[in-house]
């Protein structure tokens, strides 16, 4: 038979179990948001990227647990209506100061989905050309080709032009030669197309081209056009126009320095000079 | 010995010696017991330079072209034919073009074989060519192959069967050949033979290209793949007959 329980305590009793129940809402709240953030945190790792994944997983997990405690308050009888409102407005405020963050964050989660590039790729975002080193959730850096590593915001990187010369498979170079006679073009024109077929590194097709730009003070100006594997583009454009060079050299073509052509007007001063 | 004067390279065993392949010097001697393997370079300057611990073997071997330090940016050969060829709709065709090879040195140790040096043959300097898109097409080794004639120096015969399953005739200039599957074989009477191809034209502009195994008079010997390569290749999928689809013409 049990006994009954003394009178203060009874009254307490209801008052018990809602803290009870309140400390039942937090726990499952806290066991809930964190199995749910971990499991987001996998899912998400290898698709998005580690950063995402966990920024990802960690706003589902607080947004649980703040809602286990205002679930719980409620339990106890607290108003959380003034919690909300309060939460409203700082919100808003934090809105409003956070907004290059809050847009760098959003960029940063649309390049992960886009993925315009990855790590390693060479590329060139508002004029500045580099290595991509990494992109993090708030800003993207860049190993510039002289070893400089630049920050940029991913709102700016988002908004910018990109160039990203690996993603094709060959790249086009481009030589302007000056040739000082316009006789002489025929034999440049096979002695070039010969060095271009003897480098391996200047692809058979697409064919390379060569073609008289302009007739004017430089003599001839004759065009060279030629692609190479873009993994090896700055190899191809360093080394090919030395060969060009060289295969000029040897069949006698002289490549031409500028030149002007300067008249003087016939005056007295000049008749007494 | 020149094996780059026309005549069947001195394929297999690297005796100890020197031998000129492709205007390069390999020179092979016993050191200590170790072997010393040299390439002097067609301006006479050291190439390459290996030691090799006893009981190692050296085999010279033509090999598919995908070694040179441009591999690993391509992954098939692409073979422009100097003279087109037109086939009836509906029909098979058998030609015989060339595909070039490069000279691997291989150290052969039981069943592993490790690469230790590759040039070009004497087919002329190692050529890429881009097959298709820019973007989503193929970079793949170059080669411009004159049809049912000799292989040249620095080239393997391969024959390519064309079937014509398309209502049109078709003309067929190239042809893009995959590198899984692309195997190499020294025939015992000299010469190299590579895998056969069959072209299988499904329509205007598309063909499939597999590869198979040819037929093989007896005591001819499979160019062995070196560990590198094995590698690359079972890093994907492999199957020895690979199909290529051929979708930007041929």
């Amino acid at each position: 038979m049990a006994l009954p329980l003394p009178a203060g305590i009874q009254e307490l009793q209801p008052a018990l179990a809602d803290a009870a129940t309140a400390l039942a809402i937090l726990a499952a709240s806290i066991i809930t948001g964190f199995l749910a953030g971990r499991r987001i945190r996998l899912l998400l790792q290898a698709r998005v990227g580690r950063d995402l994944a966990v920024i990802t997983s960690r706003a589902v997990s607080y947004t649980i647990y703040a809602l286990g405690v205002i679930a719980a308050l409620s339990q106890l009888g607290v108003n959380v209506n003034v919690f909300l409102l309060a939460g409203g407005v700082a919100g808003i405020v934090i809105g409003f100061a956070s907004q290059t963050i809050a847009a760098n964050l959003l960029s940063g989660i649309f390049l992960y989905l886009d993925r315009p590039f990855k790590q390693g790729d060479p590329v060139e975002i508002n004029g500045v050309g580099g290595i991509l080193h990494d992109v993090s959730v708030f800003s993207t850096k860049i190993r510039r080709w002289d070893g400089v590593l630049v920050r940029i915001p991913n709102e700016e990187v988002f908004k910018s032009v990109i160039e990203m010369p690996s993603r094709s498979l060959a790249r086009r170079i481009e030589y302007r030669i000056p040739l000082e006679r316009g006789d002489e073009l025929e034999k440049a024109r096979k002695a070039i197309l010969e060095e271009l077929d003897k480098h391996n590194l200047v692809l058979a097709e697409p064919q390379p081209e060569i073609y008289v730009e302009s007739l004017g003070e430089y003599g001839v100006l004759v065009t060279v056009r030629y692609w190479a594997p873009s993994r090896k583009w700055f190899e191809a454009k360093t080394s090919v126009i030395d060969s060009i060079r060289r295969a000029l050299e040897r069949e006698g073509i002289r490549i031409a320095a500028p030149r002007r052509i300067v008249e003087l007007a016939e005056t007295e001063e000049n008749r007494n000079r | 010995m020149d094996a780059g004067s026309g005549g069947a390279p001195p394929l297999g065993p690297l005796e100890e010696g020197s031998l000129k392949v492709a205007g390069n010097t390999l020179i092979v001697r016993r050191f200590r017991g170790w072997l010393e393997y040299a390439r002097l370079g067609p301006d006479g300057s050291l190439a390459a330079k290996r030691k090799l611990a006893p009981g190692i073997r050296l085999l010279l071997a033509s090999y598919p072209p995908f070694l040179l330090p441009e591999q690993g940016l391509f992954n098939c050969v692409y073979v422009r034919l100097l003279e087109p060829i037109v086939v009836h709709q509906r029909s098979v065709t058998k030609v015989s073009i060339e595909v070039p090879y490069d000279y691997a040195v291989i150290a052969e140790s039981g069943d592993s074989h490790v690469l230790v040096d590759v040039f070009p043959g004497e087919s002329g300097p190692p050529k890429l060519a881009v097959y298709g898109d820019l973007i989503e097409g193929m970079l793949c080794r170059f080669h411009r192959s004159p049809v049912d004639e000799e292989p040249r120096p620095g080239t393997a015969r391969m024959v390519l069967h064309i079937v014509n399953q398309s209502d049109d005739a078709a003309s067929v200039s190239r042809v893009v050949l995959p590198r899984s599957g692309l195997n190499y074989y020294h025939l015992p009477g000299g010469g190299v033979r590579a895998s056969d191809a069959v072209m299988t034209i499904r329509g205007p502009g598309v063909a499939e290209v597999e590869l198979e195994e040819p037929p093989l008079p007896r005591g001819s010997m499979r160019v062995p793949v070196v560990q590198r390569e094995r590698r690359l290749l079972e890093a994907v999928p492999y199957k020895p007959h690979e199909r290529l689809v051929m979708r930007w013409g041929f």
